[in-house]
Order: structure tokens, then sequence, then C-alpha cells
């Protein structure tokens, strides 16, 4: 029995170690190692990858990516609790309405993005519309700048953070809400005193899941804020490209995966380990 | 103040008619109880009150106030739910301070000290709902009602969630309770039992309708239909008469002149512990059953007896 399992596992375990694990170890490596003339890595084994971390250059661009993502996650959830809401208490409709959220993810993240600049560009759909309209005289700047960056990140991890809302609002027992009104709760009172404190264990599991790939997110400030806005994401990506300097780069993505850790270490113990 | 007026209320759920044409006065300081099955309507009519549903056609009145169209919190009731639905993230003391919190009541921490102290939970007011046992629930949900000093109290089968033990004496505590704090409860069963003991005033509710009002004796020995007869205790139907078990005799010999009388055969006799019940078949194939004390004989299957009552403890009753 147990040789049995064992053996069933074996191609998850196989997989995990090589794929997961392999490339992790490789990027420890690389952050050791001095950067090649023409990329790559070369010796002498060095700390200097992590000691440059503390340029103020890259402070800028390590604060800018905490403010972006925080400015999202705080916009998605703004966004996500009232459609969570909504969909939770929508009867039948509840799994249409929930597709609806998800349908997005049926076409390619990077499409979405490419249709988010027609959208905004000076010539595109809402700035000629307004054009049109005489409601202004010049195209509004709503392209390349940290504006753009933070729509396109709140539309592209909506739904991760409607999902959580919506599992805690769902399981919500209605008669609590009775309860509420009963002793003499108005509506918003209900809401502010027994909904937000009962889904905040939701509501902190969708910060999680909306902020980590927010703060790594490269496609979105890349496309949407023209190079402008840098994130860690493009920091590192540019480090592997254009810089030519893997060993440096692979010590900013180790940074950030330290730093998403920590953060998630302190969210989990806070709730007892029954976030997610 | 005042008494609570339910004046013809109807309430149609999209499938059927749940409320169907009530009309009751439950007087000011009384322990009045609706008692029905499941499906009766009795909670749809509580929910009415609460201000949870609104009725179809018909008027809620508190003294001479109408509660038609108030909202559940513009209403002077409260009410402990079956599940009690507390507050998952308050402890019992903020469970019980959240109404008087709402109202910014200065007295608030007083006013919930006393609250608990009335349901003897003062030693738990720290516990969180899932640390507490079903009964400290109850008593939560009870003195989060009662602390805000409503007209009515609304009880929504308070009691079902318990085991049979603690319900008991809940049951007794419930009772004291409210001769203590005077106010109007309205209390909602489908356990007779649980009706009989406690009420002043029980009304019988079936499919929707008031099928008696009355005091617990009233409807016990003189139910108006049979369904509020078979509701509330066994009945031996005889014809168009009904009699209860415990008022059914048996005898070898012929009982005295004015009895009722049918001759009959013993088809079951089971020692229940605090009586024998013995079940009897008659020559026209009723089914007779009665529940005699310890000492008026033990009775074996296929014996030939007497089955009597006096005609005074008779419920005639017509198909």
């Amino acid at each position: 029995m147990m040789r049995l399992r064992a053996l069933f596992l074996l191609p998850a375990w196989a997989f995990a170690l090589l794929l997961f694990l392999g490339p992790m170890l490789i990027i420890v490596v690389y952050s050791l190692q001095t950067k090649g003339v023409y990329g790559g890595v070369v010796e002498p084994w060095t700390l200097e990858n992590y000691t440059r971390l503390f340029d103020p250059l890259y402070g800028v661009i390590l604060l800018r990516s905490f403010i972006m993502a925080g400015a999202s996650t705080l916009g998605c959830i703004v966004l996500a609790f009232p459609l969570a809401l909504y969909i939770a208490r929508s009867g039948t409709r509840k799994t249409l309405l929930l597709n609806l959220v998800m349908l997005p993810f049926w076409t390619s993240f990077l499409v979405r993005t490419y249709a988010w600049m027609f959208l905004l560009r000076d010539t595109g759909l809402i700035n000629s519309a307004l054009l049109g309209l005489g409601i202004i005289s010049e195209p509004l700047p709503l392209l390349y700048n940290e504006g753009a960056v933070i729509v396109g990140l709140i539309y592209g991890y909506l739904p991760f953070a409607v999902l959580p809302l919506y599992s805690n609002l769902e399981r919500l027992d209605k008669s609590l809400l009775e309860a509420a009104a009963d002793l003499g709760a108005k509506p918003w009172e209900a809401m502010l005193h027994v909904v937000l404190p009962i889904t905040a264990p939701g509501m902190r599991a969708a910060a999680v899941l909306v902020f980590i790939p927010c703060l790594g997110a490269y496609l979105t400030p890349d496309l949407l804020g023209g190079g402008k806005s840098m994130m860690i994401g493009n920091l590192v990506q540019n480090q592997f490209t254009s810089a030519r300097d893997w060993p440096f780069g692979s010590a900013l993505s180790l940074t950030l995966m330290a730093i998403v850790m920590l953060l998630l270490w302190a969210l989990l113990r806070r709730d007892g380990g029954e976030m997610l | 103040m005042g008494d609570l007026h339910l004046e013809d209320i109807y309430k149609d759920f999209p499938s059927h008619r749940v409320v169907d044409g009530i009309s009751l006065t439950i007087p000011q300081g009384c322990f009045y109880s609706l008692l029905g099955p499941s499906g009766c309507g009795k909670t749809t009519t509580l929910r009415m009150i609460a201000g949870f549903d609104e009725p179809d056609r018909g008027l809620i009145k508190l003294g001479d106030r109408t509660m038609n169209g108030l909202r559940p919190y513009e209403r002077p009731v409260t009410t402990v739910f079956q599940s009690y639905a507390l507050f998952p993230h308050l402890t019992a003391t903020e469970n019980v301070a959240f109404g008087l919190k709402r109202k910014g009541d200065p007295d608030t921490s007083s006013k919930v000290k006393e609250a608990l102290d009335l349901v003897q939970l003062s030693t738990k007011a720290d516990r969180l709902p899932a640390k507490m046992s079903g009964g400290e629930r109850q008593r939560t949900a009870l003195a989060r009602a009662l602390v805000l000093q409503p007209e009515v109290l609304l009880l929504d089968e308070p009691l079902s969630a318990l085991d049979p033990k603690l319900r008991k004496q809940m049951r007794i505590e419930l009772k004291e309770l409210q001769a203590r704090v005077g106010i109007t409860f309205l209390f909602i069963t489908h356990d007779q039992e649980e009706a009989l003991s406690l009420s002043d005033r029980i009304a019988v509710m079936h499919k929707g309708h008031l099928e008696q009002i009355g005091t617990p004796q009233e409807i016990y020995l003189n139910p108006a239909t049979r369904f509020v007869a078979g509701f509330l205790g066994a009945v031996n139907w005889v014809g168009a008469v009904g009699v209860r078990p415990e008022m059914t005799r048996i005898s070898r010999e012929a009982p005295g002149d004015g009895a009722r009388v049918i001759e009959a055969t013993v088809s079951s006799a089971m020692f229940l512990g605090d009586c024998f019940q013995v079940e009897t078949k008659t020559p026209a194939g009723d089914s007779i059953v009665a529940q005699i004390a310890h000492g008026l004989g033990e009775f074996q299957r296929g014996e030939r007896v007497h089955v009597w009552w006096n005609p005074r403890d008779e419920m005639a009753l017509p198909q």
C-alpha cells in the first residue's frame, strides 16, 4: 500500500524537484556570480549583486512597484467587494455571473493588454469619442503613465479578488443580517459591523492574490506604462535582456521572492494559517 | 406598549399560500405560543411580525401603532433565532452590546452586564460563539434580544437545537425569565409538550390557518378539531368520538353504570416505565390504546377485556 502510494506520487515529486527547485537553484547560483560580457555568468563568486540592491536608483523602482501594486490591490478590492456581494446574492444566476468574471481568461493577457492600448491611446476609442462629442479639444494623456498601468493591473487581476470574496460572502449566514437588522442596525451599519469583519479573511486572501502578481508584473507596465514607469518585473527583464547582467537579475528576483514570502508569512501567522 | 394584533394576515410564496387569513391578539405580558407542524406558516408569521417579511394582506399592530412597512430595525420587537444567529466575530458581551451600541445607549456596559447576569452567563462573557456550548449560545441569544427591552420577544424554536436534557432545563428557565421581565413572549414551536408546559395561551396552526386558540388545558382537553386533538397527543377514535389513552381504562370485569364500554381483545401490552401501554382491537376493527398505571393489573396478548372510559372525557369531533 505504502509502496503504491509512493509510486503514484513519484511523478509529482520528480516534476516539482526538477522543474521547480532546479531553476530556483540555478538562480541562486547565478546571483552569486559575475556577469559575462555577452550575458551568462562567470567566476568569481561574489555578493556584489546583492549589495547593489541598496543603490537608491533601485530603491525608487522597488518603492514604485509597491505603491503601484498597493494601489491596484486597493482598487481591485473596492471594485470586487460589491461585485462579489451582488453575485453571492444572485441565486440561480450565480454560475453564469461567475463565468462572466472568468471570461477574460479565455484569451491571452497580452492580447487583452493590447486592447487596452487601443482604448487608451491618443487616437483610441475613449479619446476619439470625447473629441467627437466636443467634450475635450486635445486628447487626454491616458496611455503611457502610472495611471494606465494601475488601470491595466486592476483589470487583469480583478477576478482574483472577486473569487475569494465571493466564496466568503456566499457562505455568510443570511440570518446574521436579519439579526443585525432585528437589533436595530440599519443596512449600512450591518455592512460595517457584521459583513466586513466576517469577510476580512476573504479580503486578506484577495489582497494577497492580487498584490503578489501585481508586484512582479512586467507586461502591463511595459506596454501601458511605455517603459516610463518601470516596476521590478521590468528591471529583472532588462537585466536578462538588454543589460545582459544575469547575476544582478537573479539577485533581484530572489529578493522580490523573499519580500513576497515575508509578507505571506506575516499574513498567514495572523490568520492562523487558514487564510487560503 | 400594548397588545400585539394580527388582523386577517395573508402571505403567498411563489408555489403556495403560507399564511391564509390569520387573526389573533397576543395580550401584553403573555407567554403565547404558536404551535404547529413544520410548514404550517408559524415561522412566516413570526418573520412578518419581526419585519423580515411583509404580509400580502392584513394588518400587524402593536397597541394602536401599525407595524406594516416598518423595517426590522424600526420595530420594538426582537428575535431569538432558531440557529441563534450570533455574530461569530464578537464575544458574548459584544453580541449583547450590539443593539445598544446601534442606539448609542449611554448605559451600554451596565445594561449588558445586567443582561448577562439575568441569563447566568457572566463568567462566560468574553467567549466567542465558537467556544460556547449550545446552552451558552442560547443564553447569549436571549440576553442579546432581551437587553433592548423589546415590547415583544419573538422566539423561533429556540430550544430545538439543544439536547433533550438541556431542553427541559431551559424550558423552566425560559418560563421563569418571562415571569421576571414581564415582556410579551411569542414562542414558535412544533413541540406540543413545550407549548403546553410554557404557555399562558396557545394558538394551533395548520396549513396556514388557525385551528384553535386557548389555554393549554382548553386545547388539550377540548380540542376544536381532530387535527388539534391529534397534534397535542394520542387519541383513540371510535366513530365520531375521541378519547385520550390516559383516560382509557381496561378491566376484565364489566365496569359500573355510566361508563362507555367496548369489548375488545388485547393485541399488545408494553411496559413503558411510568405505565403500561395496552393496545386492543375491537370487533369493528378499531384500535384502542390505554395507558394504565401500575397496580391496575397486567394483561396478556389475546385476552378478552372491557375497554371503557368516562363519557365526560370524550372529545366529540365528527370527521
